[in-house]
């Protein structure tokens, strides 16, 4: 990043390096945005709000701010209190604070091992769940009327305060012959043709 | 606590004797072992040694978990019969399906782990025996899946070229060593697809069925960007495929296929997916209606069924050269019949039309006979029913259950209710409950393995282990020389071979699938 000394003259000298004529973030693909004036790349977050602070500026705009959320885990009985920048999925903020959530497609929603539960009055309120999300949902151990998967969601002030479950694993998972529409054809041990 | 003995070996060994804030390492400079802490040992400590027979996911879930709870000194060794890691991962999961096979960066993270070892291409059972491995390492783990396939039983099976296992199909064209390069296959797949209008047949409705089914009915065109094997790619480019069937025994509200891969074979350009509404209307029995209205998953699968339309009117061969991809249901499987031309190929399936019952508990739904027949004509029939577990030597087996016996995955004795633990010995994936699940369930799994390592850790109940290292093991057998054993740094120079190669013809990776050329990049 520059370092020039004053807040005034950064933002000048950053305004002369960022093109007025940028699309908006949501549109850039990928996980980040090529600035040609570092030379490499920066996170989509950073570049979003350093353009929020330029734009800031310049219209004099109440344009807001990028703010941090506070919400408690919990898991294997445990409660734990997070604070989380806006933006970020449920399951980058439970990496980041070494809370135990598989992601094992890596958000890809490929898989359901992401699965958390909200209460069901914060669960109305969340954006709607896209076809992909729903069947993936599908799968999912301890499936509840109110799960969603986390890395799906993206903290917004509308989580302020939330509770989030990752459900318990209980045995009755395991087993079962029509256990949770799994992968593989068939089950074992029944003869096929009678 | 430590036995004496196993507090003077630990000695010897250099390894921490105490565990807590201030850990002392015993030297045998020193005479005498000093700590400020009381002399406990937990339960991560005990354990130094563990061996893993099996690198596919369950394998690596069991490492990821183990390695999450054991000291700084612990090693874990993971073996596996290829010369590649990750299993069904690798040679499972579908080419078109790469973000499935994105968990393979959670399991290369594990192999990164200091304390980690790959031993790639050691057969456990022929190359190294059971109780030599129960004699290396504290914990033993089996993960080693199943390989064989459970059969129909019925006549046909066996002597009719083109009736061919799932299993093999999907090994063939993703690559695996023993598959890829049998050139018989390759030309009878070949030659039984170019035939015009080829039919195929896949009996069997779980995920894999609807894997091949999907594979054969894809234009080559779509997959030529996947890893798919290019001698897969060579035939598939060839084929006149006009039809494909999957046939289950039962209605399609017990379909074990799961609807993300449903929606995805009705979407697939270039092919039509069918369903006879008679079949559906059949298999919405009153329990079937009770059953699906207590599970919403269920639900909405069955929903997605029935709203796909009908068989063209005339026939199964689709119009302007699309193929048709035909879900039927109620049909059990009684013969195969040869072709009248050519009586050593496959010509049809004889099928007897079922109908549902609840079995005598009231559980479960059943396919039972009514004694009408349908001939479906055919010229490859993919048995894609399940697949089952070996046994290995030296260790019991369910041969019912084609299981490993086990509790919470300790290995017992004996197939029976009291059957007591063998000491030292677990399990975890499908050698522990059967071939069932998707790849996620083997995290469950790992973590009940893991949480009986560690309780019988904590209890004394392990056995005692050698210090000796598997490779110095295997090379005194005589059965393999250790330049023939493929590290994961082996692994790496693979992956990165096959990554170059595939990005040559925009591939993700372009499979080696000859096995001495695994070993000879590995080497290289």
């Amino acid at each position: 990043m520059l370092h020039v000394a004053s807040p005034f003259l950064r933002r000048r000298a950053l305004a002369c390096f960022i093109p007025s004529s940028l699309p908006p973030p949501s549109s850039w693909q990928g996980d980040r945005a090529i600035l040609s004036f570092t030379g490499s790349t920066l996170p989509k977050s950073m570049v979003g709000d350093l353009r929020r602070r330029l734009l800031r500026r310049t219209y004099h705009g109440t344009v807001p701010r990028a703010k941090d959320v506070t919400m408690t885990w919990h898991v294997e009985g445990e409660a734990i209190a997070v604070t989380a920048p806006e933006g970020k999925t449920l399951l980058e903020v439970a990496h980041d604070n070494d809370i135990e959530l598989e992601g094992a497609c890596g958000g890809e929603l490929a898989c359901s091992t992401c699965h958390v539960v909200f209460t069901p009055e914060l669960y109305a309120r969340l954006p709607e769940k896209k076809e992909e999300e729903e069947d993936m949902l599908d799968l999912a151990w301890g499936l509840t009327e109110t799960s969603r998967l986390g890395c799906q969601i993206k903290v917004t002030p509308l989580l302020e305060n939330a509770v989030i479950t990752i459900p318990e694993e209980t045995n009755n998972m395991l087993g079962g012959e029509d256990e949770g529409k799994g992968g593989a054809a068939g089950g074992q041990g029944e003869p096929w043709a009678k | 606590m430590y036995t004496l003995r196993q507090y003077a070996v630990r000695f010897h060994r250099r390894q921490p004797v105490a565990a807590g804030p201030f850990v002392e390492f015993a030297s045998p400079k020193h005479h005498v072992c000093f700590s400020t802490t009381p002399l406990y040992a937990s339960a991560s400590n005990i354990i130094s040694r563990v061996g893993i027979v099996g690198a596919g996911p369950s394998g690596f879930y069991v490492a990821k978990y183990l390695l999450k709870e054991l000291g700084p000194g612990a090693t874990v060794d993971v073996m596996d019969s290829l010369p590649t890691p990750f299993g069904l991962v690798r040679t499972g999961v579908a080419p078109d399906h790469p973000e499935v096979k994105a968990v393979q960066s959670d399991f290369e993270k594990v192999a990164g782990d200091p304390r980690f070892s790959f031993y790639g291409n050691v057969r456990v059972g022929y190359d190294v025996d059971v109780a030599t491995l129960r004699s290396l390492y504290d914990v033993l783990v089996l993960a080693y899946g199943a390989s064989e396939d459970r059969t129909l039983g019925i006549p046909g099976e066996d002597t009719l070229e083109g009736v061919v296992s799932a299993r093999t199909f999907v090994n063939w064209y993703n690559g695996h060593p023993d598959y890829a390069q049998d050139a018989k296959l390759t030309g009878m797949l070949g030659e039984i697809l170019a035939q015009a209008s080829a039919q195929v047949a896949v009996l069997g409705q779980g995920n894999v069925a609807l894997d091949c089914a999907r594979v054969l009915a894809k234009r080559p065109a779509d997959l030529e960007t996947s890893d798919i094997c290019e001698h897969a790619l060579v035939v598939l480019r060839e084929s006149k495929l006009a039809a494909v069937s999957v046939v289950g025994r039962r209605g399609h509200g017990q379909a074990a296929f799961t609807i993300k891969e449903l929606r995805e074979l009705s979407r697939i350009p270039g092919a039509r997916l069918v369903v006879p509404p008679e079949e559906v209307a059949r298999g919405l029995t009153e329990f079937t209606i009770a059953e699906l209205a207590q599970s919403r998953p269920r639900k909405r699968l069955a929903d997605l069924v029935a709203s796909l339309p009908g068989p063209a009117v005339g026939g199964q061969a689709g119009e302007g050269g699309e193929r048709v991809v035909a879900l039927r249901f109620l049909l059990l499987p009684r013969a195969f019949l040869p072709d009248p031309r050519r009586p050593r190929r496959l010509g049809a399936v004889v099928f007897e039309r079922a109908r549902l019952e609840l079995d005598g508990q009231g559980k479960r739904v059943v396919a039972v006979g009514t004694g009408e027949t349908e001939e479906l004509p055919c010229q490859l029939a993919l048995r894609s029913i399940g697949y089952k577990s070996q046994p290995v030597d030296g260790l019991p087996f369910d041969n019912k259950k084609a299981v490993v016996p086990n509790r919470h995955g300790r290995v017992l004795e004996a197939a029976s209710e009291e059957a007591v633990p063998v000491p030292g010995v677990y399990c975890t994936g499908w050698v522990k409950r059967g071939p069932s699940g998707i790849i996620n369930t083997n995290i469950y799994d790992a973590r009940e393995t893991v949480a009986a390592i560690m309780e019988d850790a904590a209890q004394g109940k392990l056995p005692f282990s050698s210090s000796f290292s598997l490779l110095e093991v295997l090379a005194q057998a005589g059965r393999k020389k250790s330049e023939d054993v493929v590290s994961w740094e082996g692994y790496e120079k693979i992956d990165a071979w096959e990554r170059r190669h595939g990005a040559a013809r925009g591939k993700p990776r372009e499979k080696v699938t000859d096995s001495h050329r695994l070993l000879e990049i590995a080497r290289s």
